[in-house]
């Protein structure tokens, strides 16, 4: 059976059936697999000059380091199952600094599946991730500022089946030595799904 | 001169931080939260400024030629850029360049000397002197640089309040318009044709001061990327000693601080001579240098028309 979006497209990777509701089983699932995918990166120099090859390399590990935390951030906001059942996403803010980890934590509903998750579905599979990344370079070529722009989607099936989606603008600064996340602005675009 | 570190804070949750977002939901109990309400939502954060008092950023401008180094050039454009986070108000102070002023390498003289005979930190410390303010950092151009940051960001859109000609042959008229990088440069020179002189050119250095401000805003709450844009032109063509994490900080709290929240007025003096040459006698004590200083703005009702050149 093919499940449709409400925007028509068809869903890919799940298999038939996988939208009928289901009483609990007893065994918890287990979390799907989701990294972002890298669609582009972008280096901008505050001085004149190329960029050398070693502060490419560096400004890459920078960019990994980012992605991991949103990596992170949306498989514990979204496809962690225990998270979803408890409605707690504790672990999905720390790759936030100080001031953006409070905010983070006080908007738990907008970040992540929400606190009632549990409630509303039985399972959430990703649909799709897209990660776009600037690095702003010092003038010596370490990168000081990243910013990470991601949308993502998911299929969130259960009771009420919805379409997720998240789009995130993340800016990234070196904190207590790792990358951060130090300012956030998202949206959430959510949209009710026919069950079929 | 006091090199601070700026202390990022967390933005209250009634701020409008960077200017990114639109309204978001009100926090309900927790025991009565209803299940998130399908449609679109947003939430938002950006560090804002608390710092232990005001901030100073003197900001310079070079009349240094090609072939000569910046810092070895008359220094043209004085402003000193007041930011106090807590009142979230600023003022932009003009100083002339003809103010006849112990240099503090030692003797009197134009203050606009300072920067050729002992480069920044000598212009750093004479405004000081003057002034009573404590510097945090300084920033510094020349005129390819003022045309190159203003061409590289598209232009410069600017309210001119008044109609007058430029130096070499440009008409300003007054409105809303962009200036090119060229045209920029050419209304920030022009002097000759003003009714007040200097005193009217130092405040149209703060009038474009104040326009990249606001273009830096409304451009930043369309587009975040601008941030990079911005920061990267800006570098590239200025001299400073602002740590770029430091920048990042106040770009950042850029929407604490409305443009109507900035005052811009230049501080008038007496027109005299000194050997020979026409100087500046600025009044001391200053009432407009112990108002910046002590908190790092100028209320608009305090501004008398003196200091507010208007052509």
């Amino acid at each position: 059976m093919l499940l449709t979006q409400d925007d028509d497209a068809p869903v890919r990777g799940l298999p038939p059936g996988v939208d009928e509701t289901t009483e609990g089983d007893g065994d918890v699932a287990a979390t799907p697999a989701f990294r972002f995918t890298k669609a582009t990166r972008e280096l901008v120099r505050t001085a004149p000059g190329r960029v050398k090859r070693r502060q490419r390399e560096t400004s890459e590990r920078a960019a990994i380091a980012a992605r991991n935390i949103l990596d992170d951030l949306y498989t514990e906001g979204f496809l962690d199952p225990v998270n979803r059942e408890q409605g707690l996403y504790v672990e999905a803010f720390r790759g936030f600094a100080g001031g953006a980890r409070k905010r983070a934590e006080a908007r738990p509903g907008l970040l992540t599946a929400g606190p009632r998750a549990g409630d509303r579905y039985e399972r959430i599979l990703p649909l799709s991730g897209r990660i776009d990344t600037r690095i702003l370079l010092s003038r010596g070529g370490k990168p000081t500022l990243l910013l990470s722009v991601v949308r993502f989607r998911a299929a969130a099936l259960g009771p009420e089946p919805a379409t997720l989606r998240s789009r995130g603008q993340f800016f990234f600064e070196r904190v207590g030595g790792s990358w951060k996340i130090v300012s956030f602005h998202i949206t959430r675009t959510d949209a009710p799904r026919e069950a079929t | 001169m006091r090199r601070r570190r700026l202390v990022a804070a967390v933005a209250s949750l009634a701020a409008g931080v960077a200017g990114l977002g639109v309204a978001t939901l009100q926090a309900t109990p927790a025991a009565s939260v209803p299940l998130l309400q399908i449609g679109e939502a947003h939430a938002e954060f950006a560090p804002s400024l608390r710092g232990d008092g005001p901030i100073f950023i003197l900001i310079l401008g070079s009349d240094a030629r090609p072939g000569t180094p910046l810092e070895r050039g008359l220094c043209d454009s004085i402003h000193v850029l007041g930011i106090n986070p807590g009142a979230t108000r600023a003022t932009i102070l003009g100083i002339p360049r003809d103010s006849y002023v112990p240099i503090a390498t030692g003797g009197t003289n134009k203050i606009n000397t300072a920067l050729a005979q002992s480069g920044p930190k000598g212009m750093v410390d004479t405004v000081e002197d003057l002034t009573g303010v404590t510097l945090d950092y300084y920033v510094l151009t020349g005129f390819d640089g003022l045309k190159r940051i203003f061409d590289a960001l598209g232009g410069l859109k600017i309210d001119i309040p008044y109609s007058f000609e430029g130096h070499e042959a440009t008409s300003f008229q007054e409105g809303r318009q962009t200036l090119t990088g060229a045209e920029a440069l050419e209304f920030t020179r022009t002097r000759k044709n003003l009714s007040q002189g200097d005193f009217d050119r130092s405040m149209n250095h703060g009038r474009v001061l104040l326009a990249a401000f606001t273009q830096f805003r409304a451009e930043l709450r369309k587009d975040p990327t601008a941030l990079f844009r911005w920061i990267a032109v800006g570098m590239r063509n200025v001299a400073t000693d602002v740590p770029l994490n430091e920048l990042l900080t106040l770009a950042f709290a850029s929407s604490e601080i409305g443009p109507k929240r900035v005052t811009n007025l230049v501080a008038i003096g007496s027109i005299g001579t000194a050997g020979g040459a026409s100087v500046v006698n600025l009044p001391s004590p200053n009432p407009v240098f112990r108002d910046v200083a002590a908190d790092g703005y100028v209320l608009p009702e305090n501004i008398s028309a003196a200091n507010a050149p208007s052509g």
